[in-house]
């Protein structure tokens, strides 16, 4: 029963881990986008709208994964007495 | 630096390409976007090998 119930869990965190990591790629594909646009638009209100919505959006999803799951960029390393970068899979080890 | 020129394609000088200015409209959701390739539908361009 417990057994079951970790297993579970597991599986639940790594469909989180995938969920959020596929939302990052999302996030960060249309930032980059609209940076390739303001290059060349640096006036356009939507345009920068967009692109502080989708930055909040994805710092607070690269946050969450940090968190959850370990750093993702090294400045994303908060821990004091262990250098986490290394001690966390990296994004593509999906552990079965 | 927005450029709004209408221009009449008869006095256009040969050999010169020319780029028609985007405009922000017609934004992909983000899983369509990566997935295009494009956040803009209208530089949703897939390659079909010279057939329209």
């Amino acid at each position: 029963m417990n057994m079951n119930n970790e297993n579970r869990n597991n599986q639940n965190k790594k469909l989180d881990k995938r969920r959020i990591m596929v939302n990052i790629y999302q996030l960060g594909f249309a930032l980059n986008e609209a940076v390739l646009f303001l290059d060349t638009h640096p006036s356009d209100p939507e345009a920068i709208e967009y692109y502080n919505q989708i930055k909040e959006k994805y710092n607070e999803a690269v946050n969450i994964y940090a968190d959850y799951f370990g750093p993702l960029l090294a400045s994303n390393v908060t821990s004091e007495n262990y250098w986490m970068w290394v001690a966390t899979p990296m994004p593509w080890e999906l552990e079965d | 630096m927005e450029c709004n020129k209408q221009m009449d394609v008869m006095v256009m000088v040969p050999g010169m390409c020319y780029v028609p200015w985007q405009r922000w409209a017609g934004l992909y959701n983000l899983d369509v976007a990566i997935l295009k390739g494009t956040l803009f539908e209208v530089l949703d361009k897939p390659f079909l090998g010279g057939c329209r």
